[in-house]
């Protein structure tokens, strides 16, 4: 069977790769909009699979439907991340818009992006009339700061595996050479580094749709940057601390940690802004 | 893209499924979400390839090591179907625990049905990592259709001490191998700078260094027990290898006490006296999920070329 509990599966064809997309259909859906659901970097993505999938089935239980989807170089998509950037996340999130407002029978799409993935949902609205509103979880606003976990992770990982971890400045050559480095496993290339050194999302931003952005209470430096963002969209904006760990790690996967805190927080502030059943 | 193109192409690549397809299978757990890979040529005999997911992960796999695989076995002629069990991914139920055994061997043996049944498969191989090389091991030791399997970084006793350990480990939780291997480890690293280096980096935590030392120090004169019985995974591995039905270990050469235990336990097949039926592999500089992506291509050719001599 390919559909179970109004959850479908299927490969959807992006410039001649497969992109997996699941549907998330609720059995009494609210037809004025849909939510678009957008993963996390590179390994985060897998640590924190099992909480999106329970957000999207969350949703349903709450009569709105959802499409998931893996960005291509990820999880069961074809391609590599190495070939990813920050502008083919925000163009495949675009092309899942497209695809959900026809699956779903809707007008509005409501983006709901983790870490890097409200980053992406964050540029995507700038850009699209038909995204309602964002929910922001634990964003990232800083890219050369991302950039820079990213190289310590990357340096970390060289020590447990023995061998001599290069440096700041010979990373930033090897980039310049259009070398990669292994981050968590997952290679990190040029074009995603080049344009994280330039992301910033503390500019004023012109979604004008409402904003909700929250971050963890162990996450001191996730709270600055959700007010930050927060400051950047206006009046507009919410930002809430909302859960008392963060789940993107490998810890939090290996307790099955739920974070339902954060689950109920976003649900109740998209029924507030769009009078959702 | 406008809406009817939109369609157009959701309806074709329904249709054509770029060698996948996404699917449920029942089980009495919960409904398991499956990926199956067509394979892009024959084989002498139809084999499919059965890929449990580790850890609390979904079926992509660490690095996307299990998708990766499923796609170069399906380019030799595998059948491969790549399965979140129960309470992990996109599979429905409920976890009951996070330690290594909390998958249950019925929901494999549903699988297994769904492969013979549905797929008509005429060979079927059994493949895991960590806690899914436990529960296919445990599959596979009691049901016959099962040709072969293969376990990658298979733990006998050991896991981190900072995961839930399973109530199929009496005591201890790594046998004296394993923890007079960490032992040894240890001895040799205090004395490396840049070990050092990384413990700060990685936040420095003493408290968890001291309680690490001492709880190992206690595992070398408590070791591990195993707990037998028919359902229990040292039971299954034990009678599965007695047997002598096909297998393939592979481990990192720097998951160190899974391999140390494995080698005390397995020895004459550790040493290759038992090369009739088993193979073992071990994968220079990788460690328990063979993160690297040279450490993937090892373990991915390792295993095809074991898949090809035994089913081509």
């Amino acid at each position: 069977m390919s559909e179970i509990n109004n959850e479908h599966p299927f490969f959807f064809k992006y410039q001649n790769k497969g992109m997996l997309v699941i549907v998330h259909r609720a059995a009494e859906q609210d037809r004025s909009l849909g939510v678009v659901l957008c993963h996390s970097y590179g390994e985060e993505k897998q640590y924190s699979h099992n909480v999106l999938t329970r957000f999207a089935r969350y949703l349903g239980s709450h009569d709105i439907s959802s499409v998931r989807f893996d960005h291509i170089g990820y999880g069961d998509s074809d391609g590599e991340i190495e070939d990813a950037s920050v502008q083919s996340h925000v163009d495949e999130t675009c092309a899942i818009i497209d695809l959900a407002k026809t699956e779903l029978g809707v007008d509005r799409i409501v983006l709901v992006g983790l870490r890097f993935g409200a980053t992406v949902a964050s540029l995507v609205a700038e850009s699209r009339e038909d995204v309602a509103g964002i929910v922001l979880w634990s964003p990232i606003v800083d890219g050369p700061a991302f950039l820079q976990t990213l190289i310590r992770k990357y340096q970390l990982g060289a020590l447990t595996s023995r061998e001599k971890p290069k440096n700041a400045e010979e990373v930033s050559k090897l980039f310049a050479a259009g070398g990669q480095i292994s981050v968590e496993g997952n290679n990190l290339g040029g074009n995603m580094v080049q344009q994280l050194k330039t992301l910033r999302l503390t500019t004023p931003r012109s979604f004008a749709g409402p904003v909700l952005a929250t971050a963890s209470e162990t996450d001191q430096g996730g709270q600055d940057q959700a007010r930050e963002l927060c400051d950047a969209y206006g009046a507009s904006s919410t930002m809430v601390v909302s859960e008392a760990r963060d789940f993107w790690d490998n810890q939090s996967m290996y307790i099955d940690f739920t974070p339902d805190n954060l689950y109920q927080t976003s649900y109740s502030w998209m029924s507030e802004q769009w009078q959702l059943q | 893209m406008d809406e009817r193109t939109m369609a157009a192409s959701i309806e074709r690549y329904r249709l054509e499924n770029f060698g996948q397809t996404a699917t449920y299978i029942s089980s009495k757990n919960g409904e398991i979400f499956a990926i199956v890979h067509a394979p892009e040529k024959q084989l002498p005999k139809s084999c499919a390839v059965i890929m449990i997911n580790s850890g609390l992960q979904n079926r992509a796999g660490p690095q996307r090591l299990y998708a990766k695989s499923a796609r170069q076995f399906a380019s030799l002629g595998f059948t491969v179907v790549r399965v979140d069990m129960p309470g992990v991914g996109d599979s429905f139920g409920k976890l009951q625990a996070t330690h290594f055994d909390t998958y249950d061997p019925d929901d494999v043996k549903s699988i297994i049905d769904y492969v013979v049944d549905v797929l008509n498969i005429d060979e079927l191989v059994l493949l895991g990592l960590c806690a899914g090389a436990r529960v296919a091991a445990k599959a596979a030791a009691f049901d016959n259709r099962v040709n072969a399997l293969v376990a990658w970084g298979m733990p006998l006793y050991s896991a981190p001490p900072d995961m839930p350990q399973s109530p199929e480990i009496v005591a201890g939780g790594v046998s004296s191998a394993g923890a007079l291997d960490n032992l040894s480890r240890w001895r040799t690293s205090i004395f490396k700078p840049r070990v050092w280096r990384g413990f700060f980096a990685a936040g420095g935590d003493f408290g968890f260094l001291i309680k690490r030392i001492g709880t190992t120090l206690r595992q070398v004169i408590q070791p591990a027990k195993k707990r037998s019985g028919k359902r229990s995974f040292i039971s299954a591995i034990e009678k599965y290898v007695a047997d002598e039905r096909p297998v393939l270990f592979v481990y990192g050469a720097f998951d160190r006490a899974p391999l140390a235990e494995f080698k005390a336990h397995f020895t004459s097949i550790a040493n290759g006296e038992k090369k009739h039926f088993s193979e073992v592999g071990v994968v220079e500089n990788a460690g328990h999920t063979f993160r690297d992506a040279e450490n993937r291509i090892a373990v991915i050719r390792l295993t095809s070329e074991w898949l090809i001599a035994r089913f081509s």
